[in-house]
């Protein structure tokens, strides 16, 4: 557990509250975004290694002695993906937000309940 | 093979090149479209085909030439090949239901549909747990952004939350991945179910195990974080609903099972538990649902409940066959008939089931309607029939017993509102509208409703265990069906012959109890089917559904395994609810009846489950043979289900209804022959497992005044009956009743009694019932009171009614009396003396509403408005007198009826009756049939011949109008003598039949439903309100499966 962690999970925290207590839309988005962003930061620590170097292959001495100089370089091609992804769906939702807004002209999630039961 | 690699090319490939190809013509993109659809299809069947058919061993394909995790990688193998082949071919379908609209829209429509069936696809067949989410998204940004492309405010609503529920069950999915990646080094499935067995740190592991599982929970919208969901199959366009509630809920349940093997037991122990919980809780939530797309959308959350707590299931008890025998069919079954509704509603467009008439116009969609709806229900031959039934008795091997009851829950709630929804449907008058009926929507349904009959039949085959000749007695219901632009007559005629054929085939080969019953339901079924030529009105699925319902009877008998029985026991509740649903304003009353039915159905279910349970493998009624714990309440489970089919005391609520208002020509079938079905349940479960007793407990004891409480409270409810159709029907449930109590004596003169009553009982029911379909058939009412003095007009059905009640009162010289005498013999030679008391006074009582018949219907003054009827057509007295013609046969000669018993009852009890000459003896008496008849004929010359030499002038008596001081009577019925003619027995003996059971079945409905319209009631429709379900619930299930500590 090391501070950047901590950092991660408190965001994941801050953007929970954010999705639980705003009722605008576009912070509700928003506040996905920041709990996807903890996350990021999250994934990316796990394959951190203290002391070991970027996992980029440009001398021989780190081609030859890979395994032990570098950190993991998977997690960070997975945290890549799951930030294109991410800006993907948030930009996404947020074209939905729009369309909403100009069918009711309010942003507030609690007018959008016709849906129910 | 072709590299399924090539899916991926050609769906990205199409996709890229649309924008170019869309400018040599719309029509030129849609080709290219629908041909690399049809392409990916075709990748995707030759690798099932040559996986069923060819011994093709699973295969793995990597990319780049790289491997995993640099690379992504694809695992194919003969379940991934099924599951690629449904959902490309739903694709295919699906893009064809929404042709207009994707040419409307353009070439970006196109682009994202393929991107979502590559999204679909590639989570199918990824072997690397983090694709899975790199697919998953694919295919949720492709979905919502062809949501969005429809503007309507709700479809916008239900994307949304939709999407935000998505976001949060990514979130978890990466935690999860990231913290088992971090514990095993590896991204690949497989070897990751290899590597967490040696992983350290359990904790993390479980944690992270919790996340990846707690994800695909939200992702298969389990209970209670499930409310977007069901907004969104709501909200959204229903050409997309359709294709995501099957493809996409297949495709996600496929990667989830691809990771059940990762997690642990008491992971794949809360899976279970949630699926169960899902599965009845949202159809109990159904239940209240007014909205066809909305009952659809719980009905899609909780067979995906049930798919996945199956699912996980099998791979817990590690019995990989279950997934084939029991996860994919009811699987499959989801898949086409929901995408199938789905798409309907898309045409019908009514956001009321009670509008949903209009369908009827459209003969084509209605019957696809029909069984799709049937097989939501899981009436066989469809695959969810099959699906449950190798559930349950997979369950019940391992003695999961509760798991069961769950299931069966589950399913009688989804019964309620997916019938309730056909009932309305097939019967209520709706306001005329013009429906678009777009040929490309419904040309897709009719491919989608293809593929779930070739997956029943497939089913159908693959679980066959028995010879195919017990099918056949259900050719001539389905060839009816088939030709049903035939004339009335000819179907008619078409119906005895092959009722005829019947009975050579079956009756020639078949002995002992079988032959008994089967030689009772064809002659019965020949000579009741007389009456029904005299219908006029065009009806197209009459007379396949009769002769279904008379097939599903021979079935039963012929059956010779629990699953055969089950099977006509289904097909017969089924034919005999959609039969007695024709009849007039019968929507509610048949409802009662479908829903009682099946609640008896799962009750026989549990009980074979039950008996099942000790031996399993095996599925010959000698199962029931095998003493063992379970014994008892195998039994008494077992008895509740024919008990509901006999319409015994406390569950006879549906009786009078389902029989009063079931078209007059019907009710005869029902009361005469359907009842004895029940009957016949008991025979078997008696002659096989004997009546369980414990020290405290004598079953055989309850039994009998189980019988003895029905056959005395039936003739009570009967006497006060004004609707002649209801005072029978009660007397139908009295007089089954006797035989329950003859049976439960089990000895020699007991069953000779029970079967001399049963056969008694057909005769006579038949009789009355076709006599008072005549008299409504010329009347056109059936309450009593509104008639009197037909005796002139119709003396041929005033006869068979005299005689009918001559029989069933139990007095010389006819059938009855045989009926009783020898039923009060063996109840005194049992020594059940009180017992013998209560049949006695029901008996007498009998006579009352036995009177009524006579005096109510033929006596008295002639109505004014019924002056000129004429006797009641041949067709229907033709029949009543053949049938009187048998009883006077049994009448006079007991002996031909009675050997026939004895031989069959003889080897089980041993003989209760001997005979000498013509007079029969018991252990307590002797009676003689014929001497009885010459005894009562002469007494009867005698008085008849004194009374005229006494009075040999006849006056005959005129009528007379009675003028109320030139007022018209308030409640004219009240100037009938005849109505509420035992008023006073009411107040003597009225707490007898006050409506204790009706109350208690009315309270247990209401509950039912407040209970479901209180739980419905979390899901607000607010967003944040879902949100919150979602992180409580992780909260929840981590605290329960992972703990703190």
């Amino acid at each position: 557990m090391n501070i950047i962690h901590i950092i991660g999970f408190i965001l994941m925290i801050i953007g929970f509250w954010g999705l639980l207590t705003q009722k605008n839309m576009i912070k509700i988005v928003l506040a996905l975004a920041i709990v996807e962003t903890g996350l990021q930061l999250v994934m990316v620590t796990f394959g951190f290694i203290k002391g070991h170097t970027a996992p980029i292959l440009d001398s021989s001495e780190l081609v030859k002695g890979a395994a032990e100089m570098i950190v993991d370089p998977v997690p960070q091609a997975l945290v890549l993906t799951a930030i294109v992804i991410g800006v993907a769906v948030n930009a996404l939702m947020l074209t939905f937000v729009i369309r909403l807004y100009q069918k009711k002209k309010t942003l507030s999630i609690t007018e959008y309940k016709d849906l129910k039961w | 093979m072709v590299n399924p690699l090539y899916i991926v090319a050609i769906l990205l490939g199409t996709g890229f090149l649309l924008p170019l190809i869309s400018k040599a013509g719309r029509r030129v993109a849609l080709t290219v479209f629908f041909m690399s659809l049809i392409a990916v299809s075709a990748i995707s069947y030759q690798w099932l085909w040559s996986f069923l058919f060819d011994g093709q061993a699973p295969a793995m394909f990597y990319t780049a030439g790289v491997e995993p995790p640099l690379s992504i990688n694809f695992l194919l193998g003969f379940k991934e090949a099924i599951f690629i082949t449904a959902v490309n071919l739903i694709a295919v379908v699906g893009a064809i239901y929404m042709s207009t609209q994707i040419k409307e829209t353009g070439y970006k429509a196109m682009i994202l549909f393929l991107l979502m069936v590559l999204g679909l696809n590639g989570l199918i067949l990824t072997a690397d747990i983090f694709n899975l989410f790199v697919f998953l998204e694919i295919t949720s940004i492709a979905t919502f952004s062809l949501v969005g492309m429809d503007l309507k405010l709700n479809s916008l609503t239900g994307g949304l939350k939709y999407m935000i529920a998505g976001g949060l069950a990514s979130v978890f999915l990466l935690l999860g991945i990231i913290i088992l990646y971090s514990l095993t080094g590896t991204l690949g499935i497989e070897s990751m179910s290899q590597y967490v067995l040696n992983v350290d740190n359990v904790k993390l592991l479980s944690i992270g195990s919790f996340l990846l599982i707690f994800s695909f929970i939200i992702e298969m919208k389990q209970f209670p974080s499930n409310g977007w969901a069901i907004d969104a199959y709501d909200g959204v366009n229903p050409g997309i609903t359709g294709l995501a509630s099957a493809t996409g809920t297949a495709a996600v349940f496929y990667s989830l099972y691809k990771i059940m093997p990762i997690v642990s037991d008491e992971i794949l122990s809360m899976i279970i538990f949630i699926g169960s919980l899902t599965f009845v809780v949202s159809n109990l939530m159904g239940l209240m649902q007014t909205s066809p797309r909305r009952m659809l959308g719980y009905s899609s959350v909780a067979q995906m409940g049930l798919v996945m707590a199956a699912a996980a299931w099998s791979v817990f008890s590690q019995n990989e066959g279950l997934f084939f025998a029991a996860v994919l069919p009811l699987l499959l079954n989801h898949f086409f008939a929901k995408a199938g509704l789905f798409w309907i509603t898309g045409i019908i467009k009514k956001n009321d089931y009670r509008k949903w008439g209009v369908i009827r116009e459209n003969k084509v969609l209605l019957g696809i309607f029909i069984v799709m709806v049937l097989a939501l229900t899981g009436m066989p031959p469809f695959p969810g029939f099959w699906g449950k039934w190798n559930l349950v008795l997979d369950l019940s091997a391992n003695f999961e017993f509760f798991w069961i009851f769950i299931i069966l829950l589950g399913s009688l709630f989804e019964a309620g509102y997916m019938l309730k929804w056909l009932g309305v449907t097939l019967k209520k008058t709706y306001e005329k509208d013009i429906v678009a009926y777009d040929s490309y929507k419904v040309l897709a349904i009719e491919i989608v409703n293809i593929m779930l009959l070739i997956v029943s039949f497939y089913y159908f085959f693959r679980q066959n265990h028995t010879h195919m000749g017990y099918y056949l007695p259900y050719t001539a219901g389905l060839a009816l069906l088939g030709l049903r632009f035939l004339p009335e007559k000819i179907k008619g005629v078409l119906s005895l012959a092959s009722i005829f054929l019947y009975g050579y085939l079956f009756l020639t080969h078949q002995s002992g109890f079988p032959l008994f019953f089967n030689a009772m339901f064809v002659f019965g079924a020949f000579v009741l089917t007389i009456a029904t030529l005299n219908r006029k009105k065009k009806s197209s699925t009459f007379y396949g559904l009769l002769m279904l319902m008379i097939g599903s009877l021979i079935a039963l008998v012929n059956a010779e395994n629990i699953l055969n029985f089950f099977i006509s026991w289904e097909i017969m509740t089924v034919t005999s609810y959609l039969l007695i649903h024709r009849g007039r304003d019968s929507e509610k009353e048949s409802f009662s009846y479908i829903m009682f039915s099946l609640g008896g159905a799962f009750l026989i279910l549990m009980g074979f489950a039950l008996a099942y349970s000790e031996n399993p493998q095996a599925l010959g009624y000698g199962i029931f043979s095998i003493a063992n714990e379970n014994s008892m309440t195998a039994f008494i489970l077992i008895s509740l289900g024919f008990l509901i089919k006999t319409a015994a005391l406390g569950v006879h609520i549906w009786i009078a209804g389902a029989y009063s208002k079931a078209e007059d020509d019907v009710t005869p079938f029902i009361s005469a022959l359907l009842s004895k079905a029940g009957i016949f349940g008991f025979v078997m479960l008696l002659l096989t497992m004997g009546i369980p007793r414990t020290e405290y407990i004598d079953l055989a004891y309850i039994l009998s005044w189980i019988g003895a409480l029905t056959a005395l409270i039936g003739t009570m409810m009967a006497i006060h009956e004004e609707n002649a159709k209801r005072l029978l029907a009660y007397s139908s449930m009295g007089q089954v009743g006797y035989i329950i109590l003859a049976l439960s004596i089990m000895s020699g003169l007991g069953w000779t009694a029970a079967m001399f009553q049963m056969i008694n009982h057909f005769l006579i029911k038949g009789v009355l019932f076709l006599a008072i379909a005549g008299v409504i058939f010329r009347t056109g009412t059936a309450d009593m009171y509104k008639m009197g003095g037909l005796i002139k007009k119709m003396p041929w059905s005033f006869t068979a009614v005299m005689f009918g009640i001559i029989a069933i009162s139990g007095v010389p010289p006819l059938t009855g009396f045989g009926a009783k005498w020898l039923l009060y013999e063996a109840l005194i030679e049992k020594g059940w003396y009180l017992q013998t008391g209560a049949a006695f006074f029901a008996s007498t009582v009998a006579f009352l509403y036995c009177f009524r018949l006579i005096h109510a219907i033929f006596l008295g003054q002639p109505k004014n408005e019924f002056r000129n009827v004429k006797e009641a057509p041949a067709w229907f007295i033709v029949p009543q007198y053949i049938l009187i013609m048998v009883i006077f046969l049994f009448s006079v000669f007991p002996k031909l009826l009675i050997e026939q018993i004895t031989r069959i009852v003889e080897p089980v009890f041993g003989q209760g009756v001997t005979w000498t000459d013509g007079t029969a003896y018991t252990s307590l008496g002797y009676w003689n049939g014929t001497t009885v008849m010459i005894i009562v004929g002469t007494i009867f010359v005698v008085l008849t011949a004194g009374l005229l030499i006494k009075m040999p002038k006849i006056q005959k008596v005129k009528q007379f109008n009675i003028v109320f001081s030139a007022e018209r009577p308030e409640t004219p019925e009240l100037t009938h003598f005849a109505y509420e003619f035992f008023r006073p027995y009411r107040r003597a003996l009225g707490w007898m039949i006050a409506p204790y059971a009706k109350n208690f079945w009315a309270a247990v409905s209401e509950w039912t439903y407040t209970i479901s319209d209180s739980l419905r009631k979390i899901y607000t429709g607010n967003t944040q309100t879902y949100i919150f379900y979602i992180l409580m619930m992780s909260v929840v299930l981590f605290y329960v499966t992972v703990g703190v500590k």
